[in-house]
């Protein structure tokens, strides 16, 4: 296996371990993305980002992955330092796995990446006012349709 | 390094016994309880304002011996309870085919689990292993935290059934859920947004609390609506004696949308076979909130379909796209309220068929009423109206796994739509996962567990999105219609959700019809879709 793979694997069980003991072994390693979409979700997000960690450091690619991953970790039963701390665990796993990365700022890429971490677990908790604000919206939308039909707008 | 992947879990239970029965209350990931107006509108016990996360539930002082008798009765009644509290040998076949479990992680949302809550205080009281061994045999003592535990777990189980169909001795935790929720109604523990539904209905006749002159009013800004994207005058009759054919639907085809659209795309079709039918503003409800609250409550809701029948003459009865409506109406209707022996066999008066399975509640769903049209060819459609749209299909639960509604919608569908995709197979059909939504979950409140129970559907789709560019997800519930849009918009961005009818709206080809110029959503067609 690749070091990067390595610490994909590495990293992704790390972002289980918040789930506690059971749902960890089965987020991690059932791979049928239907029967497991926390760990589907994870796996494929986590590998992405570890690319833009070891390559170019793609800002949007970065983005990208977290907002799947805290779309999910900002709606389950984890704390923020849960959703978002695993972020940092991959600190410890690159020193141990690739330390070869020494001449590179593996602190600061680390960094960027908490930061896109709370940006975006940041933006998913905004979007849940909006979607119950439009959830409502749409319960009355016939009346809202009527109202826009009478004073000649679209609807 | 080794090819063996480097995982290093640590293998250990969750923390702490499972018997364990204190749950922390989190804002968004449960509902409000019923408020004291709701209980008393509906004659229901023990009304007083409460919270769950209040320490204090003022329950009644023998709550304990309530539940308990409640318990003997229906494990009395019931054959299908006591099979459920003593066979399950906990394999693990369900465990992990709940979409709550899947989307949360919570160890005790696997319904086995999830069913051992209730279990272990059926051992307690009602075997004599747990009476004489407690903890050891699997017991419970039933306190307080208890009620408080069965309160969080079972108004997390949205009733879908997924579980069922994988269990290897047929343990439907459906039902366990709606007992369990029929015990706690006995003290006075229910949720609002089931009970105020329920009332509703029981005062005016919907869940909406729509009186008889807004319900008019609806149909009628309907007709107008239909009149400027058609061109024809599509009369749609309330309370007419002697109409062959009572047609019921979900009030929120009325006063929501998407799912008006989907009321658009009935009336058209309707007018357009010419059929002879009328809707009622007494039976103006489709939906039982009462099916997740309890059995009585659900047959008082349901009576006034028959009583309405009766009333205005009708031969037969046909259902709007509805979700628990069908497994009301086609699980327990009969029994409930019938027999139904004032109507006839419904026959389809274009096609002459005799739609022999509903010959005990002589109740049709849309579905096969216009499936039926398709297949005779009675109807012409033009897809290409819908060429905007890359259509999946969402099998809502109760019309799948409750009446086995599988091809119709779906036949619909591709005569309707020129791009059709299916999401795999283990989330469709029979296996096909909740809204997450269901069985009086889809509050706002509890909106961020509505997510986790929606994830496994929204991932399903997400996935015919990335392969097929899928954008628009049909189905045939009215819960659905109101939830899975928060759904795609959090999950799964660009893909709007629409009935089945609204698309078979799109596309009709009616007599007389003007250019058409938009679809039922007003929308303006694509220049080259505009089709006379």
């Amino acid at each position: 296996m690749s070091v990067p793979a390595t610490v994909a694997e590495r990293w992704l069980a790390a972002a289980a371990a918040a789930y506690g003991g059971l749902i960890a072994e089965h987020a991690a390693t059932w791979r049928d993305p239907f029967r497991n979409p926390i760990g589907h979700t994870l796996r494929r997000n986590l590998a992405a980002l570890v690319r833009e960690f070891f390559g170019a450091m793609d800002e949007a690619s970065i983005d990208a992955a977290f907002a799947e991953i805290m779309a999910l970790r900002s709606i389950q039963d984890l704390s923020v330092e849960r959703a978002v701390g695993f972020v940092f665990t991959l600190r410890d796993i690159a020193r141990e796995q690739a330390p070869q990365m020494q001449g590179v700022d593996a602190d600061g890429r680390i960094d960027r990446l908490a930061l896109s971490a709370f940006r975006q677990y940041l933006a998913c908790r905004e979007r849940l006012a909006e979607l119950k604000l439009n959830e409502q919206l749409r319960a009355i939308g016939v009346a809202r349709r009527r109202a826009a039909h009478s004073r000649g707008a679209p609807a | 390094m080794a090819d063996k992947p480097a995982i290093d879990i640590e293998l250990k239970a969750p923390k702490g016994d499972w018997r364990d029965a204190r749950v922390e209350f989190r804002k968004g990931t449960f509902s409000n309880a019923s408020p004291p107006k709701d209980l008393v509108h509906l004659g229901l016990p023990n009304p007083r304002k409460w919270q769950p996360t209040d320490l204090d539930w003022q329950l009644p002082p023998d709550w304990k011996r309530i539940l308990l008798e409640g318990m003997k009765d229906r494990l009395a009644r019931y054959r299908s309870f006591r099979l459920f509290m003593d066979v399950c040998v906990r394999c693990g076949a369900c465990a992990d085919k709940c979409h709550f479990y899947l989307g949360s992680g919570d160890p005790k949302n696997m319904p086995f689990a999830r069913a051992e809550l209730i279990r272990s205080v059926y051992r307690r009281y009602f075997t004599l292993s747990g009476r004489l061994f407690g903890s050891l045999a699997g017991a419970r003592e039933l306190t307080e935290d208890v009620v408080k535990e069965w309160f969080y777990y079972f108004y997390q189980c949205t009733e879908c059934r997924r579980c069922s169909i994988y269990c290897p001795f047929g343990i439907d935790t459906a039902e366990i859920t709606m007992i369990v929720r029929e015990l706690l109604s006995l003290i006075g523990v229910s949720t609002h947004w089931i009970t105020e539904p329920a009332g509703n209905c029981y005062r005016v006749g919907n869940h909406l609390g729509i009186a008889p002159h807004a319900f008019k009013d609806s149909l009628e800004f309907a007709r107008d609506e239909l009149r400027d994207i058609t061109g024809l005058d599509i009369e749609i009759p309330i309370n007419r004696k002697g109409a062959e054919v009572l047609f019921v639907m979900p009030s929120a085809d009325y006063f929501a949308t998407p799912h008006y659209y989907t009321l658009l795309g009935y009336m058209m079709l309707f007018h357009e076979i010419g059929l002879d039918f009328t809707v009622s503003a007494y039976a103006s409800e489709g939906g039982n909130f009462g099916l997740f609250h309890s059995n009585d409550l659900m047959k008082r809701l349901n009576a006034k379909i028959y009583a309405e029948a009766k009333r205005l003459g009708v031969k037969w009865i046909l259902g709007g796209e509805c979700g628990h409506m069908w497994r009301v109406l086609h699980q327990y209707m009969d029994t409930m309220n019938g027999p139904a022996d004032f109507l006839e066999m419904p026959v389809s008066p274009v096609t002459g068929t005799r739609f022999e399975n509903a010959a005990s509640t002589k109740m049709v769903h849309v579905c096969e009423f216009t499936a039926d049209l398709l297949y005779h060819g009675k109807i012409k459609l033009d897809p290409s109206r819908n060429d905007e749209y890359v259509v999946t299909y969402h099998d809502s639960c109760n019309p799948a796994r409750g009446m086995g509604l599988l091809e119709e919608p779906r036949y619909v569908l591709r005569r309707a739509c020129n791009h059709f995709h299916e999401m795999p197979a283990k989330t469709i059909r029979e296996y096909t996962f909740c809204c997450g939504s269901g069985a009086g979950l889809g509050n706002d409140e509890n909106m961020e567990m509505r997510l986790r129970g929606g994830f496994p559907r929204a991932n399903a789709v997400r996935h015919v999105r990335e392969e097929h560019g899928v954008n628009l997800l049909a189905c045939i519930c009215a819960i659905d219609k109101a939830t899975l849009p928060t759904l795609m918009d959090y999950w799964v961005p660009g893909v709007q959700v629409a009935g089945v009818h609204e698309l078979l709206g799109n596309a009709l080809v009616m007599t007389g019809e003007k250019q058409r110029a938009t679809n039922l959503r007003g929308e303006p067609l694509a220049k080259e879709e505009v089709h006379a």
